[in-house]
């Protein structure tokens, strides 16, 4: 009973964005929920069917099936009333051509450019930024909607409303790839998008399967992309950041869920296998069709570095820092700036990097990771011996601090440092 | 363009029970391809629906009748409107269809406009 269990909710991870996805090409995108529909009865009959006579050998080729005829069906009820998707309805309207139609859309080939064309239109600039995530939590990664509320921290009548405006908004849109000129743009907002979702994940202490199902989704998207011949520079890029970051996804909390850092890290908890798979997407990086960002191989190459590293203090920094002052060249941000000057400051030591990141600290005063900037120069200040200064910034730093466990992470860092000056325990960038 | 009525005449009226299920996806992979590349040229009006073999004939004056076994091979089988510049140009369409096998014809009729 409990396997039964098992098997349905493993098959609604794996399956719901497939189906939900070769459905919504074959009724349209404004005939999104009628996809949702025949989902939820392929899985409702797998259980009633699966409850009596067993689980089959090959249970998603069996839902497939299910998905497939209930299709059949509902086209064959409501073909008199509905269009379906553009460049289809008049073929599934006869019954000449119908089942055929159907059965191309179910290959493998074509399930899989449809979660593609499913992902681009979840992006496209008409969803709201804030919606794109719950939609594509629900149609391409299967969660339900208490998962999605409680790994977005927002209610569930919340997402409900934002899942029903994004549907009323593919109503308009069509299914398809976008053209050569469009391409660039959408494919760095789905790139964004897709690293929104990794950093959900990674930087979540809701609930730790979930956490690391969102890192694991993201990296499936981005594979997605690869697969589907659409990957440049900046997909590599940002499938051997993720890779890099997932490889230490076991040693970057403690037993409570706060955070460690990196220089704190135990270094034989990394996934090796994974360190190289990372490299393996980097290496891609040089030759792959330039990205229209070109942050993410820069930060890859810096994540790798970081990987490469037996232990902290064998740590590349002058590798790290150049990389850094070209992430400043392309993104301009500051966040990228306080990073190089973490760097520099490992690099050639504090002294070099406290005039650069007091100036940052005044120019952003207001910027939101402002407490970040005060960390760092709290931190530097304690590296330098300068006690007094660390702890009046700390207390500025901890007062902006979003989340108990960035406070207690600061306060043991600075205590490290300023309590024995002399011993070499030191923060991550 | 214009409208042209394509009937689907003779052929096996147990076509389905003589086939197993997998000659039937085969069989009807071969329309799909082929209505399929009308519609994407724009040549496809309404793919139309086979027939089934049986019927009555209702004559002036209300008389009834059921099919002979003798009309059976002459009947109409499906259909189906395809759009054309020409007949010569439909007739060119029609030679790709799967209708088309040991005795079987397709009829193409022009659709007047009245």
């Amino acid at each position: 009973m409990n396997s039964l269990e098992d098997t349905l909710s493993q098959l609604h991870r794996t399956e719901t964005g497939r189906l939900i996805s070769v459905l919504t090409r074959i009724f349209g995108p404004h005939n999104h929920e009628l996809a949702e529909d025949v989902v939820q009865e392929a899985f409702s009959k797998a259980f009633r069917s699966w409850q009596e006579s067993g689980i089959p050998d090959n249970p998603s080729a069996w839902l497939l099936t299910a998905a497939r005829n209930r299709a059949i069906d509902v086209i064959r009820r409501e073909r008199r009333a509905k269009t379906f998707s553009d460049d289809l309805t008049k073929l599934l309207d006869s019954e000449w051509s119908m089942t055929a139609t159907v059965d191309e859309q179910f290959t493998e080939g074509n399930i899989r450019d449809d979660q593609l064309r499913m992902i681009f239109m979840c992006c496209a600039p008409e969803i709201a930024e804030e919606n794109r995530l719950p939609i594509i939590l629900r149609t391409l990664c299967g969660l339900s909607i208490p998962a999605i509320a409680k790994a977005l921290l927002q209610e569930e009548s919340t997402i409900n409303k934002r899942l029903y405006r994004t549907r009323q908004r593919m109503a308009g849109l069509s299914f398809e790839f976008p053209d050569e000129e469009r391409l660039p743009p959408a494919l760095q907002t789905v790139h964004h998008v897709i690293y929104l979702l990794f950093n959900e994940g990674y930087h979540s202490s809701t609930d730790a399967a979930i956490s690391e199902d969102f890192c694991r989704e993201a990296l499936r998207l981005c594979d997605l992309l690869e697969e589907g011949g659409v990957a440049d520079a900046d997909t590599f890029g940002l499938g051997a950041l993720m890779r890099f970051h997932f490889a230490r996804f076991r040693s970057r909390v403690d037993g409570f869920g706060n955070p460690i850092g990196l220089d704190e890290q135990d270094r034989t908890l990394w996934d090796r296998e994974r360190i190289e798979d990372g490299r393996r997407w980097l290496g891609q990086v040089t030759t792959a069709p330039p990205g229209a960002s070109g942050r993410y191989g820069i930060e890859a190459a810096i994540a790798g570095t970081h990987c490469a590293a037996e232990s902290f203090n064998k740590t590349d920094w002058a590798t790290i820092t150049q990389l850094y002052s070209r992430l400043v060249d392309v993104t301009g941000s500051p966040i990228a700036r306080l990073n190089q000057c973490v760097a520099v400051g490992y690099h050639r030591g504090p002294a070099a990097a406290i005039p650069a990141v007091e100036e940052l600290c005044r120019e952003h005063e207001t910027h939101a990771a402002a407490h970040s900037f005060l960390a760092v120069l709290a931190h530097l200040y304690a590296r330098a011996g300068e006690t007094s200064r660390a702890w009046e910034v700390a207390e500025r730093a901890l007062a902006g601090a979003r989340t108990e466990h960035e406070r207690s992470l600061l306060r043991r860092q600075i205590t490290n440092l300023v309590g024995s000056p002399t011993t070499s325990r030191e923060e991550a960038p | 363009m214009r409208e042209f009525l394509f009937l689907y005449k003779g052929g096996d009226p147990d076509w389905a029970k003589n086939r197993t299920p997998e000659e039937i996806q085969v069989e009807m992979a071969k329309w799909g391809e082929w209505l399929g590349k009308l519609q994407a040229n724009g040549n496809l009006g309404t793919g139309g629906d086979p027939l089934e073999y049986t019927g009555k004939t209702v004559a002036s004056g209300g008389v009834v009748t059921d099919f002979s076994l003798a009309e059976v091979k002459e009947l109409v089988g499906g259909y189906s409107i395809i759009k054309a510049e020409t007949i010569e140009q439909a007739a060119e369409f029609a030679k790709g269809c799967p209708a088309l096998h040991d005795e079987s014809t397709v009829e193409i009729r022009p659709i007047m406009k009245m």
